[in-house]
């Protein structure tokens, strides 16, 4: 498991004044972070540009030293077994770098593989193996240079798994993506995780991509650690209830404490202000042939049209129609970075 | 365990280089080209003076021995030029965000900025044999060169230069300008080492800064073994140019754990 225990990141850069005067000015990239990582989970790493998304990938990678705290892996402490810790991560970030483009896909394998160790027997096996699961098998002995973009980020894929980490981290791997290769990458990524039991951390642009992928996310806001829960939970705590709406034929008044005390004793629900109901108005001339609107709120909305759908025939209701309106995650971390939610 | 991982990652490195230099042919051959054009530049530049008896380079270059002089300078010049030439490429790999992913892996990086410079010289190692074949076949006079000194010393030479390499690697490994290095060592290495003007007629500030070249070492301890002449001053190169290289050679780990460590405080690895 990965430790990163009250980790801090302060970054001193030099402004320039003038041709020879220069002022240093210190940035606090991370603030007091802690997260832990576990075989086998996806976790995410959210938050808008400069939450320190990077900057945590690359502490976690060995690449940055924290300025305070500290950071463990497999009771590993970074500063005291770099190398052996080194052995057992990988990163790939998204993008066309990172890569010889002069050399073949083969041959960048062979060369990153040669890093961690491995002998040429070795090397021919796992980069055999890696081209043929990213399917990149066909054009291993063609020059990066003459890759499509997604061909070459399915090469940063196995370049990242040459040395067959325990722990992943990749740093927006779908950007700039076509949808049916960012589809192919997010079912591999899953893959890793749940088959081959590797503990990878996700940072992406895509919330969706994150909301299907991740275990765990965390939200990052200027540094700091805002939440992190499961991304159902995030999206509830942030973002609210998801909304059932129903079209109702044939409502009667007598309804209205029946309903209440069905959802009540059958969804949990127990709060009023959670069900709206707006019957046509007599005032309004609206004829009583017109349909009663019904909103519910509640965790699931699913879950709750399929309960709620058999009380209606019970009811001698007629459904019109039914819909659920579900808040995304996208919402939720657009609250959260504009402190609308505490 | 450790020195076959060592070796592995100098041999990759080595291979990665071969891979990535050798695509283009025009780049290769030119490497014998120009080499070839500066010393008959400097050759037919130095035609209109006396070089007879009595003439002020007569003092310093034995008579008729112009081509020799200027074929020996070049080559040495050549081997320490390769190696420059390694480091003066060293930006791509920053430009590439390669640099981030070498320090990622627990590889040495000594071995990485060794195999950078061992294979610049192998690049150019076949015009280092021509050349060579040209100066003892054609020129020099085969019964006055001590074999028995020259050829232990360009071992000593190939070794020298590729220390300096990977010692301008590592200063590299500072800057996102490392090409600066090309334009910094090129005319100063060939004017003050002693490429086509021996040191010896330098002014004083002139002998002070060729000084600071292991190519004005090794072409004292090269000229030396070709004329017959390993008298006083031939030790004396000898002996400062191996002081030079174990320093060299720590002084590329000093930096390098230097620049490791101010990486990681500041992230620029990829930065360009």
């Amino acid at each position: 498991m990965i430790i990163m225990n009250e980790v801090t990141k302060i970054y001193e850069t030099k402004n320039r004044l003038g041709w020879f005067r220069t002022e240093r000015v210190k940035t606090e990239a991370v603030k007091s972070l802690s997260l832990t990582l576990e075989p086998g989970q996806i976790t995410g790493l959210l938050g808008l540009n400069g939450a320190g998304k990077t900057t945590t990938i690359r502490m976690l990678s060995t690449l940055l030293d924290p300025t305070e705290g500290s950071i463990e892996v497999d009771g590993l402490d970074m500063n005291r077994s770099r190398s052996a810790i080194q052995q057992k991560v990988n990163m790939i970030a998204g993008g066309e770098r990172m890569l010889y483009w002069r050399l073949t896909g083969r041959e960048n394998l062979h060369y990153f593989g040669s890093l961690y160790g491995l002998d040429s027997a070795r090397l021919r096996l796992e980069s055999d193996r890696l081209l043929s699961e990213v399917g990149l098998a066909d054009a291993a002995d063609r020059p990066v240079e003459q890759y499509s973009k997604g061909m070459k980020q399915r090469l940063q894929i196995a370049r990242g798994l040459i040395n067959d980490p325990k722990y992943l981290f990749l740093d927006e791997p779908t950007l700039g993506l076509d949808a049916p290769i960012a589809r192919q990458l997010r079912g591999m990524v899953r893959n890793l995780a749940k088959e081959m039991g590797k503990g990878i951390l996700l940072t992406s642009h895509y919330l969706q991509e994150v909301e299907e992928l991740c275990d765990n996310v965390n939200v990052l806001n200027r540094g700091e650690l805002l939440m992190c829960d499961t991304p159902d939970r995030i999206v509830a705590r942030v973002a609210g209830m998801q909304t059932a709406h129903f079209e109702l034929m044939g409502w009667r008044d007598e309804l209205n404490p029946l309903l209440l005390e069905y959802l009540h004793t059958e969804i949990g629900l127990n709060r009023k202000e959670w069900t709206e109901l707006h019957t046509p108005s007599a005032e309004s001339g609206a004829s009583p042939e017109e349909p009663v609107r019904l909103t519910v709120k509640s965790r699931s909305a699913d879950k709750l049209i399929t309960k709620l759908l058999p009380w209606t025939s019970e009811n001698g209701l007629k459904v019109v129609s039914f819909s659920a309106e579900k808040p995304n995650l996208e919402d939720a971390i657009i609250l959260l970075s504009e402190g609308k939610v505490s | 365990m450790k020195k076959r991982g060592w070796m592995i990652s100098l041999l990759a490195e080595m291979l990665k280089q071969h891979r990535s230099r050798t695509r283009g042919k025009a780049v290769f051959f030119s490497m014998l080209l120009w080499p070839a054009l500066a010393f008959l530049t400097s050759y037919y530049a130095m035609q209109p003076y006396r070089t007879g008896e009595g003439s002020a380079l007569s003092r310093v270059i034995p008579s008729g021995g112009i081509p020799l002089f200027l074929l020996s300078g070049y080559l040495v010049f050549q081997l320490f030029w390769t190696t420059v030439h390694s480091a003066w490429l060293f930006e791509m790999e920053r430009k590439q965000s390669t640099l981030e992913i070498i320090f990622l892996t627990p590889s040495s990086k000594m071995a990485f900025l060794y195999g950078r410079s061992l294979y610049s010289l192998f690049n150019g190692i076949w015009m280092f044999a021509a050349f060579s074949f040209l100066t003892f076949w054609f020129v020099a006079d085969p019964g006055e060169v001590k074999w028995a000194v020259l050829l232990p010393v360009l071992a000593l030479i190939v070794g020298s230069a590729v220390i300096w390499g990977a010692m301008l690697s590592a200063v590299s490994l500072f800057s996102r300008d490392s090409g600066l290095l090309y334009y910094i060592f090129q005319a100063p290495m060939e004017l003050f080492g002693g490429v086509r003007i021996p040191p010896s007629v330098f002014p004083v500030w002139a002998k002070g800064l060729s000084l600071l070249f292991p190519v004005t070492y090794s072409l004292i301890l090269v000229r030396g073994a070709l004329y017959g002449n390993t008298g006083g001053q031939w030790m004396w190169a000898l002996v400062v140019l191996i002081a030079a290289d174990a320093v060299l050679v720590w002084f590329t780990r000093y930096l390098l754990s230097l620049a490791e460590r101010h990486a990681r405080l500041m992230g620029n690895w990829s930065l360009f």
